[in-house]
C-alpha cells in the first residue's frame, strides 16, 4: 500500500495517448453504430462505403478549407470591380474592349456600339453583380447613354490589385479578408467532435471518472480540450487554407507549405480548446432548459460555416452579399489585423511574421479556450446554477378548457415555450435543411418567382420538407422522460398525435409566411391563394401525421434511426401532386394530391397503430390485420397503373381506333388478375374471401339478400338519372359541351360504344367494389368510423374517375359505402354500380 | 417487520404470471417464469445485475410481449390488455427523469390527465401525501432540477396518482436519505394494508426482510425460488440464502 502511495502520476504521455485513443475509438464507434443501424435496416451485409467514411470525410473537409481560402483570394478581385461600381463606373469583360474603343471600326466605331455592348455584357455583368439579364442590359445602355465610353471600365483594369501589394489593396477590402480569416476560424471552433444534435445532454460524465484515476490534472485536462481535433477530420485540414491563402501573398512555395503546416495546426487545435471550453461552459453553467440549445446553436452555426462556402462556388451573390456588408466597414475599421495575418508587419510580405502573428494568435485562442473552460467549471462544478428553479404558472391545467381536455398539447406547448432547446430543434434545423433543398431548388425558385402560385408552390415545397424532417425525430425530444408516457393509457400514440398536431401549426406559421407574401404582391389573385392555403391546410394536416409515423425508437445513446425507404417513400405521396398541382395551376391534380395525401395518412397511422406496441419490442413484432388500408390503396394503385400501362401498349400497337377496345380488355385482364392477387395474398394472412364481401362486424344485420340486390337496383337508377341530370345542366357551360361532345364522338365510332359497355358494366362493378368497397372502406372505417370514412372513402373512388364524373360518382361511393354497411353484403353494391353504370351508357 | 403470511387475503393474486419466457433476437432474457403475487402483500423481486428483473417489469407494463407464457394483472392480458393494464399500475423507475422544462406540479398536472383523471381533485388528493414527503415547496419547481432523492419522491408521487391496485417499483429506495428511506417503508405499508399490491426489485436483503411478506430469487432469467419470505429463508439470514440460490442458479 505504501508502495502504492509512492508512486509518481500516470506519466501525461501515456494519459494523453490513452484518451485520445479512446476518443478516436467513439468517432469509430459512432461511424460504426450508424453502419450497424444501416444494416439491421438494409439487411445488408456489408457497407461498401462504410470504410471510406473517414477518407470522404476528410476530403470533403479538404475541401471546405481549400474552398474558403479560394473565396477571400477570388472575392478580391470582386470587390475591385464592386469598389468601381460603386464609383459609379460600370466594369464589363475584357473581350468588350473593342466597343470601348471609338477606333475599332467593326466594334466601336459603328453607330449602335451601345446596343451592342449592352448585348454582350448583360449575361455577364447579370452573373457577376445579379440582376436579371434585362435589368443589367437597360442599366448598361442608360450607363452609356449618359457618361458614353468613359462611364466603363475593363474587368483588367478594374482589378489592379493582389495581395502579394498589400500595402496598394484599398481600405474598404480589408474587412472583407478579415471576416474570412474570422469565418474560417470560428468555422473550427464550432465544429467539436462532430455534428451534435443532443438537446438532452446531462453534464459529461467522463469527468468524474477522469478525477477518480491517480493522473495529473493538466494531462486529463488537455486530452479533453484536444477530444474535437482529434475525432473530427476537418480539423486536419486546416493548413490547407493557409496554404491557399499565403500562396496568393506570398507565391507558391515548400516554405510556404511548411508555414501552412506551421500556423494550421496550432490553429485548429486552439479552435479545438475553444469549442471544447465553450462546451464545459454551456453545460456546467447553463441550466437544462438553456443547456440544448446553447450545444444546438454551436453545432448549427458549425454546420452552416462549413456548407456555406461550398454553395459560394455556384452562388456569387453570397459572396456579394458579404462584401457589400464588410465594405462600408473599412472606413471605420482598421486594416493592419488582417494585414498583419496575411503578409506581417513590413511593406511587402513576409512569411515569418505573418507566421510569427498568427503563431501569436493561436497561442491567445488557447489561453481564451482555458479561461473560458475554467470560468465554467469554477462556478459548474460547485454546482451552484443546480439551485432549482420555480417554473412560472403558464398555460395552467385545470378546469374544463382545451388545455386540461388535451394535457399532452398543453405540454408540448410548455416545451416550446420553456425549452430553449425546442427552436432549435423544431425549427432552426428543419428550417436550414429545408434551405440547402431551396437552394437545389433555386432554378425553380427563380423561374417561380413572378407568379403567385409559383411563390405558393414554393412555400409548399419547402413546409413539406420542413415536416418529413421533424416528423421521424419526434421522440428525440423526449429523452428519458420517455418512460413516463409508456406508464400511460395509449401514451404514445397520443403523444405522437400532439406532436403531429404541434408540426402541423409549426409549418403553417412558416408556409403561411409564403402565403402572406404571395398576397401582398398579388393582391388581385386573393381569392386563389385563399384557397390554395386552405388546400395546404388540410394537405400538411395529413403529411404531419404522415411525417410522425416514421418515427423510430431513439437508441440508448440518443440517436435516432433512418425510417425504411418504403415507409419514406409512402409518406410522400400525393406530395408531388399538390405541390405541382399549384405550381402549374393544375387543380385536378392538387385535389388529387389533398384526397391521396390524407388516405395515405390514414393508411400509415393504421399500420403504426399496429407497430406503436412493439416499438421497444420490435422482435414480437405482428403484421398488422389484413386487409390494411395501405394493402388496398396498393391494390387499387396497382390496377389502375397497370391498366393504364397496358392500354399505352395496346394503343401503341393498335392506334387511336383501338383504345376503347384495350381498355375493355386490359381492364378486364388487369382486374380478374389484381383480384386475383390479392386473394391469394389475403388468403396467405388468413382472410378468406367471404371476410371481404360480406361486412361481418359486430352489430351489423343483414338484411334479406334479395331485398338488399333489389333496392340497390332502384337506387343505382335513380343516381344513374341523377347523373344524367347534372349531365343536362354541365353541358350548358360552354367548356364542358366541348369535352362532352368530344366523348360522345369517340364512343360512337366503330363499335366503340360496345366495348366500353362491356367495361363499365361488366367488369369495372365488381372490381371496383371488391377494392374500394371490400377492401379499401372496410379497412378506412377501422380507422375513421362513421361519415368521415364514407366520404373519405367515396372522394378516393371518385379520384380514379375524370374529373367531370367526380360529383355523381362520388355520389355513387358514398351509396355503396352505406349500402355495404347496412345491408353486409357486396352483392348490393355490385348491383348498384351495375344498374348505375347501365344508365349511364344507355343515356350516353 | 413484515408481515405474516396468516394474514393473506384468500382472494385469488392479483398477478399471474405463468410460465413466461422473453426472448430478443437469439438472448433469452427470461426463461419459464412462473410466480403469483398475492393481494395487498409486499413482495421482493432480488436478482443479481441482468438476471432479468427489468424485463420482468417491463413484461408487467404491457411494453414488451412475452414469447411464450401469458401472464396477467387482476384477470387482464399484460400485453393485450396494455391500456387497462396502465390503469392498474403505478411504477417507479430506477432513475426518474422527467421533462426538463415542466415542474413537479405540471408533471403530476400532465400524468393525471394523461390517465384521464380529473386533475384538480387527483392533486388535492396528493397533498398530504406531498407534506409527508416534505415536497411541498418544491412542486413549483422544474423537476429535472430536483436532487436524486426528490425525483425518486415525485416518482413515487406519480405511481401513486391514479390509485393504481398494483405498484411496481423499481430499486425503490436508491438515492433516499435514511428518513426518507423509512417514510418510504411506512408508506409501503400503508398502501399494503389498504389493498395495493406491491413488488419491487432491490440488492439489499436489509429492505426485503424489513418490508416483504413475499419474494423472488431471479438468476439468469429464470426464478430460482418464489414464496412467502419465511418459507425461502427457513430460518437463516436472506442473505445467505440469496447467494446460495445465486450461486447456483449462475
Amino acid at each position: 500500500m505504501n508502495s502504492n502511495l509512492q508512486r509518481p502520476p500516470t506519466p501525461n504521455g501515456q494519459v494523453l495517448s490513452s484518451l485520445w485513443k479512446a476518443v478516436r475509438q467513439r468517432a469509430r464507434g459512432r461511424a460504426k453504430r450508424q453502419a450497424q443501424m444501416m444494416k439491421r435496416k438494409t439487411g445488408s451485409e456489408s457497407n461498401p462505403l462504410a470504410g471510406l467514411g473517414v477518407l470522404l470525410m476528410i476530403l470533403l473537409t479538404s475541401f471546405v478549407h481549400l474552398g474558403l481560402g479560394y473565396t477571400l483570394v477570388d472575392t478580391l478581385e470582386k470587390a475591385q470591380m464592386m469598389e468601381h461600381e460603386q464609383r459609379g463606373k460600370l466594369v464589363v469583360p475584357d473581350y468588350l474592349n473593342r466597343y470601348l474603343d471609338p477606333a475599332n471600326k467593326h466594334a466601336g466605331a459603328q453607330p449602335d456600339w451601345m446596343e451592342r455592348l449592352a448585348d454582350r455584357a448583360d449575361s455577364w455583368r447579370s452573373r457577376e453583380f445579379g440582376g436579371t439579364k434585362v435589368v443589367q442590359r437597360a442599366k448598361v445602355l442608360d450607363q452609356a447613354r449618359q457618361h458614353g465610353r468613359e462611364g466603363f471600365i475593363t474587368e483588367k483594369e478594374a482589378v489592379k490589385f493582389s495581395l502579394k501589394r498589400p500595402s496598394e489593396l484599398p481600405a474598404t477590402m480589408w474587412p472583407f479578408i478579415g471576416v474570412m480569416f474570422l469565418w474560417w476560424f470560428l468555422m473550427l471552433v464550432f465544429q467539436g467532435e462532430g455534428l451534435e444534435m443532443d438537446f438532452q445532454r446531462r453534464r459529461h460524465p467522463m469527468w468524474e471518472w477522469l478525477a477518480s484515476h491517480p493522473v495529473r490534472p493538466v494531462a486529463a485536462f488537455s486530452a479533453e480540450m484536444l477530444a474535437a481535433f482529434m475525432a473530427n477530420p476537418v480539423y486536419w485540414g486546416a493548413p490547407l487554407f493557409w496554404l491557399v491563402v499565403w500562396s496568393s501573398a506570398h507565391g507558391f512555395g515548400w516554405e510556404v507549405l511548411g508555414g501552412a503546416v506551421l500556423v494550421g495546426v496550432p490553429l485548429a487545435m486552439a479552435a479545438s480548446c475553444l469549442h471544447k471550453g465553450l462546451e464545459i461552459a454551456a453545460l456546467l453553467r447553463l441550466p437544462s432548459r438553456t443547456r440544448g440549445a446553447a450545444l444546438g446553436l454551436l453545432s448549427w452555426a458549425g454546420y452552416c460555416l462549413m456548407m456555406l462556402p461550398l454553395f459560394m462556388f455556384s452562388m456569387p451573390m453570397i459572396k456579394r452579399a458579404l462584401l457589400h456588408v464588410t465594405m462600408p466597414l473599412g472606413e471605420w475599421l482598421p486594416s493592419w489585423p488582417a494585414r498583419m495575418i496575411l503578409s506581417g508587419w513590413s511593406e511587402t510580405p513576409v512569411l515569418w511574421q505573418a507566421g510569427v502573428v498568427v503563431i501569436g494568435l493561436s497561442v491567445l485562442m488557447l489561453i481564451a479556450a482555458v479561461v473560458v473552460s475554467w470560468w465554467g467549471t469554477q462556478i459548474g462544478m460547485q454546482a451552484s446554477h443546480a439551485t432549482a428553479t420555480a417554473a412560472p404558472r403558464t398555460l395552467q391545467a385545470g378546469g374544463t378548457g382545451f388545455l386540461s381536455r388535451h394535457p399532452l398539447y398543453r405540454k408540448e406547448l410548455l416545451w416550446f415555450w420553456r425549452d430553449k432547446g425546442a427552436v432549435v430543434q423544431a425549427v432552426l434545423i428543419p428550417l436550414t435543411i429545408g434551405a440547402m433543398q431551396a437552394f437545389n431548388l433555386r432554378g425553380l425558385a427563380e423561374m417561380a418567382a413572378g407568379y403567385w402560385n409559383g411563390i405558393c408552390g414554393f412555400g409548399i415545397i419547402c413546409g413539406t420538407y420542413f415536416l418529413l424532417i421533424l416528423g421521424p425525430r419526434s421522440l428525440a425530444s423526449e429523452g428519458s422522460a420517455l418512460w413516463m408516457t409508456l406508464t400511460w393509457p395509449q401514451g404514445l400514440e397520443n403523444l405522437l398525435k400532439a406532436k403531429a398536431q404541434l408540426w402541423w401549426m409549426l409549418a403553417n406559421g412558416i408556409v403561411g409566411i409564403a402565403f402572406a407574401a404571395t398576397l401582398v404582391l398579388f393582391p388581385a389573385d386573393w381569392w386563389k391563394i385563399l384557397l390554395v392555403a386552405l388546400g395546404w391546410i388540410a394537405f400538411s394536416r395529413s403529411l404531419a401525421e404522415k411525417s410522425v409515423t416514421l418515427v423510430m425508437a431513439p437508441s440508448s445513446s440518443g440517436e435516432v434511426e433512418r425510417p425504411p425507404a418504403g415507409r419514406q417513400w409512402a409518406a410522400m405521396l400525393g406530395t408531388l401532386a399538390f405541390g405541382s398541382g399549384v405550381m402549374m395551376q393544375n387543380w385536378h391534380a392538387a385535389v388529387l394530391g389533398v384526397v391521396f395525401s390524407s388516405l395515405t395518412a390514414a393508411a400509415m397511422w393504421q399500420n403504426l397503430r399496429a407497430r406503436l406496441p412493439f416499438l421497444y419490442d420490435p422482435w414480437s413484432e405482428k403484421l398488422p390485420q389484413a386487409p390494411t388500408l395501405m394493402h388496398s390503396m396498393i391494390g387499387v394503385t396497382i390496377m389502375v397503373e397497370v391498366m393504364a400501362l397496358i392500354t399505352g401498349i395496346a394503343l401503341g400497337i393498335g392506334g387511336v381506333d383501338a383504345l376503347w377496345k384495350a381498355r375493355a380488355i386490359s381492364y378486364g385482364l388487369v382486374g380478374l388478375l389484381a383480384w386475383g392477387g390479392m386473394v391469394s395474398f389475403l388468403n396467405g394472412r388468413g382472410v378468406s374471401q367471404k371476410d371481404i364481401w360480406c361486412w361481418t362486424r359486430e352489430g351489423r344485420q343483414a338484411v334479406l339478400p334479395l331485398i338488399s340486390v333489389s333496392s340497390a337496383v332502384a337506387a343505382g337508377v335513380g343516381l344513374g338519372g341523377v347523373a344524367m341530370l347534372y349531365l343536362f345542366i354541365a353541358q350548358f357551360f360552354p367548356s364542358v359541351q366541348e369535352q362532352m361532345s368530344q366523348m360522345h364522338d369517340k364512343l360512337h365510332t366503330e363499335g366503340n360504344w360496345w366495348w366500353m359497355f362491356l367495361m363499365a358494366v361488366g367488369f369495372a362493378p365488381v372490381a371496383e367494389e371488391f377494392f374500394f368497397r371490400g377492401l379499401l372502406f372496410r379497412a378506412l372505417d377501422r380507422e375513421w368510423s362513421g361519415r368521415a370514412a364514407l366520404i373519405g372513402s367515396a372522394a378516393f373512388f371518385a379520384m380514379y374517375h375524370p374529373p367531370l364524373a367526380w360529383p355523381p360518382v362520388f355520389a355513387v361511393g358514398l351509396a355503396n359505402a352505406w349500402l355495404f354497411k347496412k345491408t353486409g353484403t357486396l352483392g348490393a353494391c355490385v348491383a348498384l354500380h351495375i344498374a348505375y353504370n347501365t344508365v349511364v351508357m344507355l343515356a350516353t | 417487520m413484515s408481515l405474516e403470511p396468516e394474514t393473506l387475503s384468500p382472494e385469488p393474486p392479483l398477478v399471474i404470471i405463468e410460465n413466461v419466457s422473453k426472448s430478443f433476437g437469439t438472448k433469452t432474457a427470461l426463461s419459464d417464469v412462473t410466480w403469483s403475487l398475492p393481494r395487498g402483500q409486499i413482495s421482493g423481486l432480488l436478482g443479481p445485475n441482468g438476471a432479468g428483473k427489468t424485463t420482468l417489469f417491463r413484461l408487467l407494463m404491457g411494453i414488451l410481449k412475452a414469447s411464450s407464457g401469458c401472464m396477467s394483472i387482476a384477470g387482464r392480458d399484460c400485453f393485450e390488455d396494455r391500456v387497462v393494464v396502465k390503469r392498474l399500475v403505478g411504477f417507479l423507475p430506477d432513475e426518474p427523469v422527467f421533462y426538463s422544462y415542466l415542474s413537479g406540479t405540471e408533471v403530476l398536472e400532465l400524468s393525471a390527465g394523461m390517465h384521464g383523471l380529473e386533475v384538480k381533485g387527483a392533486l388535492t388528493r396528493l397533498v398530504p401525501l406531498i407534506q409527508r414527503l416534505n415536497m411541498q415547496d418544491a412542486m413549483n419547481q422544474y423537476a429535472d432540477d430536483y436532487s436524486r432523492g426528490m425525483k425518486k419522491k415525485l416518482g413515487l408521487l406519480l405511481a401513486l396518482l391514479h390509485q393504481p391496485p398494483l405498484l411496481i417499483l423499481d430499486e425503490p429506495t436508491n438515492g433516499l436519505d435514511v428518513e426518507s428511506t423509512r417514510l418510504f417503508f411506512d408508506l409501503m405499508r400503508e398502501q399494503a394494508a389498504a389493498g395495493t399490491t406491491i413488488v419491487f426489485s432491490t440488492h439489499l436483503m436489509d429492505q426485503v426482510e424489513r418490508l416483504c411478506s413475499h419474494a423472488a430469487v431471479i438468476c439468469s432469467g429464470k426464478l430460482v425460488k418464489t414464496g412467502a419470505l419465511a418459507e425461502i429463508c427457513g430460518g437463516r439470514p436472506l442473505e445467505e440464502v440469496f447467494v446460495e440460490l445465486t450461486t447456483l442458479g449462475a
